[in-house]
């Protein structure tokens, strides 16, 4: 690691991206993608413009804000088996981050970009993955989809500056939140039926 | 006037228009339909970089439009897609009304097929899997039925096509390195690999296969065969762009065997699995496997011959699709469950619709006197050098066939119900039609099929 401070952002992305993965509650769950989008941000702007990153962090943020609007009526929040559980998902996240950290050099001998950023995106992907493995729920699916788009737009954005394709990464991260909300009012209105 | 303002931008701007207007069912289907069938006379008429009189005036018809510098590109030789495309989309239209759709079913349809044809258009190429994801996204909301749960297959569809943008997007990068440095094997490799994954994750091969079948099962089947009968096509239409735009994969000597083998793997899976299947909704995913792997294995013969063939198997295909996704819908609206134990003796109640179901599978499978016999022929005469892909194509249709006869078996069993046309005039009329043109193509090839061919040729220099 060339810059020592980036050990701050690295922290805090992984940090946000063990509480997707512990929390029970929907609204912490979004707080904990938000700080991701913040961490995102701090790496991405040291190898992007600040105006191409700002507008990730905006749109991700915006992401985030219509996430936190849905209020699900049932929270996901298993009795039995807390621990075992918890422990089981931290276990299994921090066997992705090794993976993607093993695996971090010889990708970014890919990508001529910083090896943070490769670890990053390896790590935010491989945990999308795993949501998604673990998760079957329809806003838990979307939070799996929206990490592996963030996992993947933090390595393509470092290395692809056209106008067209971020504003159209950023208008799909959006369009998956705001599928998020038409999924809980589906829900929602079916279970009032 | 440019080529994508026509067939990307117009029918994108309409089919937002229109979603504005869905209190007026009418005026959107008529209007819709209207454009799409302007749309196709357009790509069979009209050359592209050629001049449109209109009266006394003469639009120069341009191949390209620039956005936000990156270039949309429709040439003459995409106007078989466009008019593909479009006339495939007059049919769907056309039946959504019997089918009871939605009313935002047409408005959403059109956006998404502006979508698809955006992202065959897209240059550089590789920046289509991210126009592909926005059409899946906005197709997303059409799936749900009203007064059901989210069902996984929709989820599984979502989480498999949002895994494939992010491989395709890379490989790109990684492969766009080694045009300027060939040499560079491992790197290659790595995007090769990139590459064959996303479009595995699109044209669900096996393992990837499971939210077809289950998107099949779960969703209206009439909107099951407008996405499998749009979404497929157009991935394998980007998959020969992408061969084309890649010099060193299309010159590779592993090319060919690997699409040969995916191919065969994907007519053999689908097969299989189709024989032991007993909901004849999942069966149109496996049918929808089984033409993508047999696109792959036209593909793989790399002569003008095996694209010829790949268009022009498009056409039984893509109608046998929409034959079988209809008559599932007239099915679907007498209230019957279309699963082999609820079908049993059927066929003296809805003759027409069972009738039209077996030709199409048929049709698909290629039996002697259905529409893709003589393309199935000439494909596997081309594979007769390459015996071991040949017998596992043969089985893999073979199975095919045992699923359509167990089908067939459970719906000649008597019930002591005497006949009886269940099924409403329109209904008739648009499955006899289809069914009609599926027996046509199969005992006049040469004059139906090889008419349509000489015209394409003629109109759109496919030759």
């Amino acid at each position: 690691m060339d810059k020592w401070f980036n050990i701050f952002p690295i922290l805090l992305i992984l940090t946000a991206l063990l509480g997707v993965f512990l929390f029970e509650t929907w609204r912490r769950q979004v707080v904990c993608l938000a700080a991701l989008f913040l961490g995102m941000f701090i790496l991405m702007a040291q190898v992007n413009s600040l105006a191409l990153s700002s507008a990730k962090l905006i749109s991700g943020w915006m992401a985030a804000l219509l996430l936190a609007l849905i209020v699900p009526k049932v929270e996901s929040v298993s009795e039995e088996g807390l621990l075992s559980n918890q422990i089981f998902k931290i276990a299994s996240s921090i066997f992705i981050w090794m993976i993607a950290f093993f695996i971090a050099r010889s990708v970014g001998s890919l990508f001529s970009t910083m090896p943070e950023i490769v670890f990053i995106s390896l790590a935010i992907f491989g945990s999308g993955m795993l949501q998604l493995g673990m998760k079957a729920k329809p806003l838990q699916v979307i939070l799996g989809v929206l990490l592996i788009f963030a996992g993947f737009d933090l390595l393509y954005s470092s290395i692809e500056t056209s106008v067209l394709i971020n504003g159209l990464l950023a208008a799909i991260n959006l369009l998956v939140a705001l599928l998020g909300t038409f999924f809980e009012n589906r829900t929602n209105s079916e279970e009032e039926e | 006037m440019s080529a994508p303002l026509i067939w990307i931008v117009i029918p994108f701007i309409i089919g937002i228009l229109l979603w504005f207007f869905q209190d007026k069912p009418r005026m959107v289907y008529f209007v819709a339909i209207l454009l799409c069938l302007l749309l196709s006379l357009t790509a069979l008429l009209q050359p592209i970089g050629g001049v449109l009189q209109v009266g006394s005036k003469a639009i120069e018809i341009k191949t390209t439009m620039t956005l936000f510098g990156r270039n949309f590109v429709l040439e003459n030789e995409n106007r078989f897609f466009l008019l593909f495309i479009y006339s495939a989309a007059v049919f769907w239209f056309i039946g959504s009304v019997m089918a009871n759709l939605p009313n935002k079913f047409i408005p959403m349809g059109l956006v998404i097929l502006s979508l698809l044809t955006a992202a065959l258009a897209v240059e550089p190429f590789l920046y289509s899997a991210i126009l592909v994801e926005l059409a899946v996204i906005i197709s997303l909301p059409l799936l749900l039925d009203k007064g059901k749960p989210i069902g996984k297959g929709v989820l599984h569809y979502f989480i498999f096509m949002s895994l494939a943008m992010p491989f395709i997007l890379l490989s790109g990068w990684v492969l766009s390195g080694t045009q300027v440095d060939p040499s560079n094997a491992g790197q290659m490799r790595i995007g090769v690999l990139l590459l064959s994954l996303g479009f595995a994750f699109w044209l669900a091969v096996f393992p990837f296969h499971v939210w077809i079948p289950e998107l099949a099962e779960e969703t209206h089947p009439y909107l099951t065969g407008f996405l499998l009968g749009s979404l497929p096509p157009t991935f394998l239409m980007i998959v020969l762009k992408y061969l084309n735009g890649l010099v060193w994969i299309k010159d590779s000597e592993l090319l060919s065997p690997t699409l040969r083998t995916v191919g065969v793997l994907m007519i053999v899976t689908s097969g299989l699995w189709a024989v032991s299947q007993s909901n004849l909704k999942r069966l149109i995913g496996y049918l929808v496997i089984e033409i993508s792997g047999f696109s792959l294995l036209c593909i793989s013969l790399q002569s003008s011959l095996g694209t010829q063939l790949f268009y022009l198997s498009l056409i039984p295909h893509v109608l046998a699709i929409g034959c079988f996704s209809f008559a599932l819908t007239v099915l679907q609206k007498n209230g019957v469950e279309p699963d082999l134990e609820n079908v049993h003796g059927l066929i003296r109640q809805f003759p027409v619709t069972f009738v039209v179901l077996i030709i199409s599978i048929l049709s698909i499978v290629g039996l002697p006197l259905f529409a893709s016999f003589s393309i199935n022929y000439v494909l596997l005469e081309q594979l007769s050098a390459n015996p071991a892909i040949l017998v596992w194509a043969v089985i893999g249709y073979f199975l095919m066939t045992i699923a359509m006869f167990r089908l067939l078996i459970s719906l000649i069993g008597n019930t002591g119900v005497s006949w009886k046309i269940n099924e409403k005039v329109g209904e008739i009329i648009f499955l006899v039609l289809g069914a009609i043109l599926l027996i046509l193509m199969g005992v006049f090839p040469s004059h139906l099929l090889g008419g349509i061919w000489s015209l394409l040729t003629k109109y759109l220099t496919l030759a």
